[in-house]
């Protein structure tokens, strides 16, 4: 009966599983992180993409009046660069999908899972133990012990599984991170020309009208905090520009951190600079 | 790749001179409607050429991009296979204390 009861216990240890790094946490973190605030950055492309190509038909219609064909030829564009940002966004989500199965796969609470199985299983060996042979199979230390070596086998499983993942796949999460890098740049010239374009035509439209116009202007205190919200369209920009950096690094991070060459300050960073372009990506579509 | 963004920072320059204020009110203040419809026409014109262009740009790298979908998918259902296989780990280790359970209770009664 001991041997059974001993061969209970070896294969619980066995099948249970120390330590994967917590900068695997935290790249996988990172990674997850890095996806979301591409995907804001894109819906900001979109939303000035449409807000300066609106300002661009009143300014027209200004001129001369404005025909249902010349609309919907403007609409049409729209549509279609709305359409390749989309697509990118949708492969960006399958990106975002893939840190999220390497964090859940980090974060994983089997480990600890295993370990109060364990040791209830001990617990009840035990029992059976001193029900047959009035003693206890497992000491306190012994069980003790039990408890501190099964998570390792666990631990493994998922530190082997993460470090197999970022071995394997290391390559083409390289390549797409070059892509990424590219279309950042190009959507960093797109949203800054953009933006700039939506602040010289406000300004033209709601500061410079009521101005020159030969009526007083009415809300006078309004147009004062037009005018200020309008001038610091820049100031919001450049803003999001350099938060938007640490995107571009992503890569170099991800590099070094696969070659084992990163530590969990740097990581730590570039967590906390992530989060501070979300806040940024969130406060300017509120704006 | 140097000379297309180049050629995009110029006519981004171009295009905002064509909207500033000072060709907007002058286009605005201009009596002939010919000219005023030729001006819109062409400056619509200029800005479609220049979207065109970022599309075309967007698009090339939308494209190498899907490129790679095939193995981001076989990678995420790779590691959701991983993910299973460390449920059921845990779960045989559940039903191995499951059993230690009802030999316990088999134990009690006898």
């Amino acid at each position: 009966m001991r041997k059974i009861l001993m061969s209970f216990a070896v294969i619980a240890v066995l099948t249970s599983g120390c330590g994967y790094s917590k900068e695997y946490r935290k790249l996988t973190e990172a990674g997850n992180k890095y996806t979301i605030a591409v995907e804001e950055l894109l819906v900001v492309a979109s939303k000035l993409q449409l807000d300066s190509s609106s300002e661009r038909i009143l300014h027209d219609d200004r001129i001369i009046n404005q025909s249902v064909t010349q609309y919907q030829k403007i609409s049409n564009q729209d549509r279609e660069i709305l359409q390749t940002i989309d697509d990118i966004r949708s492969h960006n989500r399958l990106l975002q999908k893939y840190f999220n199965k390497l964090e859940e796969l980090a974060t994983s609470d089997a480990p600890s899972e295993a370990q109060q199985e364990i040791e209830y299983i001990s617990n009840n060996i035990n029992s059976i133990s001193f029900k047959i042979q009035k003693s206890r199979l497992f000491t306190n230390r012994s069980q003790g012990l039990l408890k501190k070596i099964t998570n390792i086998p666990v631990h493994s499983q998922i530190k082997g599984a993460i470090r197999k993942e970022l071995e394997k796949r290391n390559q083409t999460i390289l390549r797409e991170l070059t892509l990424q890098r590219e279309m950042l740049k190009e959507l960093g010239g797109f949203m800054n020309h953009r933006s700039e374009e939506i602040k010289q035509a406000q300004e033209i439209r709601l500061i410079i009208r009521p101005l020159i116009a030969n009526k007083r202007i009415e809300d006078e205190n309004k147009w004062i905090e037009q005018r200020r919200k309008i001038f610091l369209i820049d100031r919001q920009m450049a803003e999001l520009t350099n938060a938007s950096k640490i995107l571009d690094e992503f890569k170099d991070i991800f590099q070094a951190s696969v070659q084992g060459k990163i530590n969990s300050r740097r990581l730590n960073n570039t967590l906390k600079d992530i989060d501070s372009l979300l806040v940024l990506l969130e406060n300017h579509q509120k704006y | 790749m140097a000379n297309t963004h180049k050629l995009l920072e110029l006519m981004r320059r171009q295009q905002r001179i064509l909207f500033s204020p000072k060709i907007q009110f002058l286009f605005e203040q201009e009596n002939d409607k010919l000219k005023r419809s030729a001006f819109v026409e062409q400056r619509q014109k200029y800005v479609n050429d220049l979207q065109n262009l970022e599309k075309q740009n967007l698009e090339r790298i939308a494209t190498k991009m899907k490129s790679l979908d095939a193995e981001l998918e076989n990678a995420i259902s790779e590691l959701e296979q991983e993910l299973q296989n460390i449920d059921s780990t845990v779960r045989i280790l559940n039903n191995i204390n499951n059993v230690c359970r009802v030999v316990s209770q088999i134990f009690m009664i006898f």
